[in-house]
């Protein structure tokens, strides 16, 4: 089984001895700290799975926004921090997610709460494995939403548009694309489009092929822009 | 099966009746016509730049002028790509010299639109269609979807999107909202799986609920929990 280190650091021993507990029934090494010097030197003799780190260090109010970040500076973007606090609110979580954190988890403790973050983390942990999420059902007054998808537009012809997406979207439908560049060649920041064909690349991301019944002005803007950037190559 | 591109065909015709012969074979069959009455107008900077696929020249319209301008376009090579076809009284040596220096396509006669159109469609097989990979922004598109299920980690969409596993995207819901988990980071769990009828569905975890956020979605559950029954 692999065997999962966690850090911690929060100045309030009583919570630490909490945390301890809550984690007990779980096979997990888990070293709390109290100093920022005392976690900066478990940091250096070996790195953790995952840092949870009190945002309110010694009660001046920003430490731990600090720390999230030299943590971030000197090892990257690969070890999961989460944030803890009794300062809970968007703002501050939102702070802490821009300093570099991945998640947050509010105090006063919920071990149930904890124990399935620790499992949606380390999924292959097989003590996590076992935990109940309770799941409900969302009514259909409350089930619209709208998801927005981020596309790049990586090559264009006379017949069509591929982009490029972490979402696929399925065949024959109809998308609206919006942004300002396709201003540049359409004159418009619109454009109806119907999904032709998709597929995955080696980075899991998916290529769009699209494609437009376009007006006489639309697809004369088009070669006008096309030819121009092809220039002298034809 | 990919729908046909229109090709844009240049003419030069002045004619009405022929204009509306051309403009009724052609459009029928996907393609783009401009008709343009003079030389000096097919050559100008407005319809080079849209590097006409087809252009139909007439020999009575075509004087010294315009062929200058057909040498120096064809030069530097703004008309490479477009298929010229010169209409003639009568194919001799001379006018055969002249399409063979510009690369011309020689129609004889006053012929009818069928057989101009039978030409073009054979010189449309030839014509290539460039694409180019612009550095571009990026576009994005709202698409509806449902939220069909809420836990205190995350949530479960349908809708015909599939996305990648750990993809970061933004979701917008009067639900999401009401519960102050709007501004949590919302990342999916793993691939989308398929459903039916290009449906598919994914799980967004929650990272970063603030705490009213967390209670908020902790007493939505203790509401809703008999609906699960």
């Amino acid at each position: 089984m692999n065997s999962y280190l966690i850090y911690t650091i929060d100045d309030d021993h009583d919570f630490n001895m909490l945390l301890k507990m809550a984690l007990k029934p779980y096979e997990i090494e888990l070293k709390t700290h109290e100093t920022v010097d005392a976690f900066t030197a478990s940091f250096k003799k070996q790195k953790p799975d995952l840092c949870i780190l009190d945002l309110n260090l010694n009660k001046t109010g920003g430490e731990g926004f600090q720390l999230i970040k030299a943590i971030r500076n000197v090892i990257g973007l690969h070890l999961p921090i989460w944030s803890m606090s009794r300062r809970g609110g968007a703002e501050d979580v939102q702070k802490a997610l821009s300093a570099g954190a991945n998640d947050f988890i509010p105090k006063p403790l919920d071990d149930h709460f904890l124990a399935l973050k620790l499992g949606q983390l380390f999924p292959e942990h097989p003590d996590f494995k076992n935990l109940e999420v309770e799941i409900v059902k969302v009514e259909p007054v409350n089930e619209q939403a709208v998801i927005t998808i981020s596309f790049s537009i990586i090559e264009v012809s006379l017949d069509f548009i591929l982009l490029k997406s972490e979402a696929m979207v399925g065949k024959n439908q109809n998308i609206q694309l919006k942004g300002d560049c396709l201003q540049e060649i359409f004159n418009k920041n619109h454009l109806l489009v119907k999904v032709l064909e998709t597929q995955q690349d080696p980075e899991d991301n998916y290529l769009i092929k699209v494609q437009r019944n376009y007006s006489k002005e639309e697809y004369l803007n088009l070669r006008k822009w096309l030819f121009s950037n092809l220039g002298e190559s034809l | 099966m990919m729908q046909k591109i229109p090709k844009f065909v240049v003419i030069q015709e002045t004619e009405k009746e022929r204009i509306q012969a051309y403009e009724t074979t052609l459009q029928e069959h996907g393609y783009l016509v401009e008709f343009i009455a003079t030389s000096r107008d097919i050559f100008s900077d407005n319809i080079v730049s849209q590097s006409p696929d087809i252009i139909l020249l007439q020999t009575d319209k075509f004087d010294v002028a315009a062929e200058k301008l057909l040498a120096k376009k064809r030069s530097l090579a703004l008309l490479r790509r477009s298929k010229l076809i010169y209409q003639v009284p009568k194919i001799n040596f001379s006018s055969e010299q002249f399409a063979k220096k510009y690369d011309l396509s020689l129609l004889e006669g006053d012929c009818s639109v069928h057989v101009f159109f039978q030409l073009i469609k054979k010189l449309s097989l030839d014509i290539e269609l460039p694409s180019f990979k612009p550095q571009l922004g990026k576009v994005h598109s709202e698409i509806s979807v449902e939220i069909t299920h809420l836990t205190e980690l995350s949530f479960i969409i349908t809708g015909p999107v599939k996305l990648a596993s750990h993809a970061v995207v933004q979701v917008s819901a009067k639900l999401l909202k009401s519960l102050e988990a709007s501004e949590a980071k919302l990342q999916t769990h793993e691939e989308s799986t398929y459903l039916s009828d290009h449906k598919y569905q994914t799980c967004f975890d929650f990272h970063g609920l603030s705490s009213q956020a967390y209670r908020n979605i902790k007493k939505f559950i203790g509401k809703n929990r008999g609906d699960n029954e």
